[in-house]
């Protein structure tokens, strides 16, 4: 009985392990953002993955053992995940002098903070389906298997959901604006960008493969996190790091017109692509203001 | 050199009247061609970029 109970636990801890570890793998996004963008780091995320997930599967077990002092490890398993941001953050601001343009410190924290918030989300999705497990305790390895497939599909669904955040793409509307030049002010479709092309060497590598993209609130109330700085570098970052810069660029807001000027001398000269690779870039979370909250009268209003 | 405060290296002037003593240089260039190679090479050399002014002068300012 001792024996069966034990390789029943084995069971439902190696299957929240799989689980768990998948829902890693599901959240390393290697796309034009590519973070983390080597293998190797691919493969740190991976080996992370399935320790954060372990230290969930192993939870449930120590809890019905009695043993809660052995719980209090996944205190010490979230000091090491927020040490994972830490350590992200140093190594994306040392890589910062290295760039085309720098991605701000706003960036940096968000990648960070994403970058902790899935290894909780490993560790969570191994936890739960260890519980669930546990819960319907079935001896049949294969139904064992399969709940945990099922139930592991599910909570990895409704995180997925629950941390996705959004992307310049849905609160924005992005058009290729046209470049021109007044002695030495460059104007992006009549708008002032910057007066620093007094070289007519500049003026003609501008107006022959320059690039500019003119981007526009699809609602006012979105100019507070468009206009904001850091999402400014994070949109110049994306498109300078995917298509290089041979010289210049600048992420101008424009008062007037409420839109957002990118415009750079691309190694690459695709705007379209140009165009998709900062509608996937992802709207900051702070730089991101919740309407709704907004609307409160937090602090008081005119009566009072 | 901060990025977000430029600095004026050099002033490029057709007109002896504003050609001063002291920093930043100033160069007194009549020569429309002369001035753009002037300004060309040193961008290149000196990192920086190069704003017309209203009046016709150029002012060469380290990279914004």
């Amino acid at each position: 009985m001792e024996n069966y109970l034990e390789y029943h636990e084995l069971l439902m801890i190696l299957c929240g392990i799989a689980m768990g570890t998948i829902a890693r793998f599901i959240t390393l996004k290697v796309d034009t953002r590519q973070n983390p963008s080597f293998p190797s780091g691919y493969f740190i995320s991976i080996i992370m993955g399935i320790i954060a997930s372990a230290l969930g599967a192993v939870a449930i077990p120590a809890l019905f053992a009695k043993d809660f002092t052995a719980v209090t490890f996944l205190t010490l398993a979230i000091q090491h995940f927020r040490e994972i941001r830490k350590t992200e953050m140093d190594s994306l601001q040392e890589l910062e002098k290295t760039e085309y343009t720098i991605r701000g410190a706003a960036y940096i924290d968000g990648i960070a903070k994403t970058f902790e918030s899935r290894y909780y989300f490993s560790l969570l999705t191994s936890f739960l389906v260890v519980l669930i497990l546990k819960i319907v305790s079935l001896d049949n390895i294969i139904l064992n298997i399969l709940v945990s497939a099922i139930s592991g599909a599910i909570i990895i669904y409704i995180l997925s959901k629950f941390t996705k955040g959004k992307t310049i793409g849905d609160i924005c509307n992005l058009t290729e604006g046209v470049i021109t030049i007044d002695g030495s002010d460059l104007l992006v479709d009549g708008i002032f960008v910057s007066n620093a092309l007094g070289s007519t060497n500049d003026q003609e590598l501008f107006l022959n493969e320059g690039v500019a993209i003119v981007i526009e609130p699809k609602n006012e109330k979105f100019r507070i996190t468009l206009e904001n700085l850091g999402q400014r570098h994070a949109m110049l970052f994306e498109a300078t790091r995917t298509f290089g810069v041979k010289k210049y660029s600048f992420a101008k807001r424009s008062f007037k017109e409420g839109k957002v000027i990118i415009t750079f001398v691309p190694i690459l000269r695709q705007p379209d692509e140009i165009i998709n690779v900062i509608k996937t870039t992802p709207v900051l979370e702070n730089s991101r203001k919740i309407h709704t909250i907004m609307e409160n009268d937090i602090g008081g209003n005119q009566n009072g | 050199m901060d990025k977000n405060n430029p600095v004026i290296l050099v002033y490029i002037t057709a007109d002896k009247e504003r050609v001063l003593s002291g920093d930043p240089l100033t160069l007194y260039i009549t020569d429309e061609n002369e001035k753009q190679e002037c300004i060309t090479e040193l961008n290149r050399a000196l990192n920086t970029d190069a704003v017309l002014l209203k009046n016709g002068d150029y002012i060469l300012i380290t990279k914004t």
